[in-house]
């Protein structure tokens, strides 16, 4: 019997051998965040929740292809974006994205020398939790960004992913990547603006006195 | 082609996804460190960034645990399935399906033999019915009934149906039948004499075997 505090990599062993506990644990420690994932690319609760079930599925019958040189979460991450990638494209709704399935990874692993960060490591967004009208600006905000804008958000900030994995997942190029994440946050933080009624908190001038680096343009922190 | 001017705000993006080279990451420390506006920007990138995790996470924690229970009892179910598909056994074979397997090995060449008969009795039959040379004896009767040619008016081959003709019964050979002993009741006898007839009624007297006496019959 497989400790509630085991780590991931004894988890899926666990599985592997046929414990169906340590599985549900894995899928315990996982499924709010493979909701959130899911919920950010989809807008609709109960199309989330169908891909949290698909990707638990999806990972326990491809378990055996798990090698374990990249971490479990972003294996599971992967599979999630897969099915709500394949989500989007089945739902008229939402022609606007398109994916080249010829560069898709599906169910594999990344390579060595991954960047990927865990959003835990982004802050602790406990006082943000606690203002519940950033929360539902930063939803209403996705809501309205286009799919492919709302996707390499959601693949950036919550599963981690390289821009490298990101223009692989989307059939794009690493180029076309950074330019769509640069525009997908600035429409993002226009959004917060006019919903919170953004006041600027930076300099709208030059830079410092001793400056000489470029001009930066004015500042996008739209919290106070 | 020129490469597409990238802005400091793009490379400050790039800073914080730590997609930037070492030299690239040196050259945008120097500038953070003299550039208040730049900090800024990078805050409020930062602060982005959380906001968005913290979003979702919110969204994430509004589903009640009953709702993933349903998911995970669902899931289970279909491990389940999975799991008895995987180990049912391989229904067994058919009566027909065995006999067909047993068959095939052997089905080719009995099959061209068969067909090779085949083809051997149809060409033997077809040389069979064909006239016989003329220094031989006819295979058929000498004198058979004469058989009209069917649908000889009718050249179109149109399957008509067509009259049977009579059969044709060979000819008594004549003369009167010459009974001289009879059997009756399990007794056997001489016809001594015919009488004749009374009305419609044959007389006979028959010695019989047996008493040696003399009795009368009548046909």
């Amino acid at each position: 019997m497989v400790s509630p505090e085991a780590d991931d990599q004894a988890l899926v062993e666990a599985t592997r051998r046929g414990d169906r506990q340590a599985f549900r644990i894995l899928m315990q420690r996982y499924q709010r965040k493979v909701y959130s994932i899911a919920y950010g690319f989809l807008r609709n609760p109960e199309d989330a929740l169908d891909v949290v079930q698909e990707s638990f599925i999806k990972v326990h019958r491809y378990l055996h292809n798990f090698e374990g040189n990249s971490s479990f979460y972003t294996w599971l991450y992967r599979i999630v974006s897969n099915l709500c990638i394949d989500h989007i494209r089945k739902n008229r709704r939402h022609r606007e994205l398109e994916f080249d399935d010829g560069l898709r990874h599906d169910g594999g692993e990344e390579g060595e020398g991954s960047a990927f960060v865990p959003p835990s490591s982004l802050g602790d967004p406990a006082n943000l939790l606690q203002r519940r009208e950033i929360l539902e600006a930063v939803q209403d905000g996705l809501q309205h960004l286009s799919d492919k804008h709302r996707a390499v958000i959601v693949m950036r900030e919550l599963q981690g992913m390289s821009y490298e994995e990101m223009a692989r997942e989307m059939g794009c190029s690493k180029g076309t990547i950074m330019s769509r994440l640069f525009h997908a946050r600035r429409n993002m933080q226009r959004l917060l603006t006019e919903r919170l009624g953004y006041v600027p908190t930076g300099p709208t001038g030059g830079a410092d006195e001793d400056s000489d680096a470029e001009r930066v343009p004015a500042p996008q922190a739209v919290l106070p | 082609m020129t490469e597409p001017t990238v802005t400091l705000e793009q490379r400050l993006h790039a800073f914080l996804d730590g997609e930037l080279s070492a030299p690239e990451r040196a050259e945008i420390e120097q500038i953070l460190a003299r550039d208040a506006q730049a900090r800024a920007y990078l805050d409020g990138l930062r602060l982005l960034q959380r906001a968005v995790v913290a979003g979702l996470e919110a969204e994430a924690d509004r589903v009640p645990e009953a709702r993933f229970e349903q998911i995970w009892d669902e899931i289970d179910r279909t491990l389940d399935r999975d799991l008895r598909l995987q180990k049912a056994p391989e229904p067994p074979p058919s009566l027909w399906a065995r006999i067909g397997a047993a068959l095939r090995p052997r089905f080719v060449p009995l099959a061209a033999a068969a067909g090779v008969a085949a083809v051997a009795l149809v060409t033997w039959s077809s040389l069979g019915t064909a006239p016989a040379p003329t220094n031989n004896e006819p295979l058929v009767a000498s004198n058979p009934a004469p058989v009209k040619p069917v649908l000889e008016d009718t050249p179109i081959a149109v399957a008509v149906p067509v009259e049977e003709p009579p059969l044709e019964l060979p000819a008594p050979n004549g003369g009167p039948a010459q009974i001289k002993r009879i059997e009756w009741s399990g007794k056997a006898g001489r016809i001594s004499e015919i009488e004749g007839k009374r009305n419609t009624t044959t007389v006979i007297w028959i010695s019989d075997d047996e008493t040696s006496g003399s009795s009368e019959r009548s046909l």
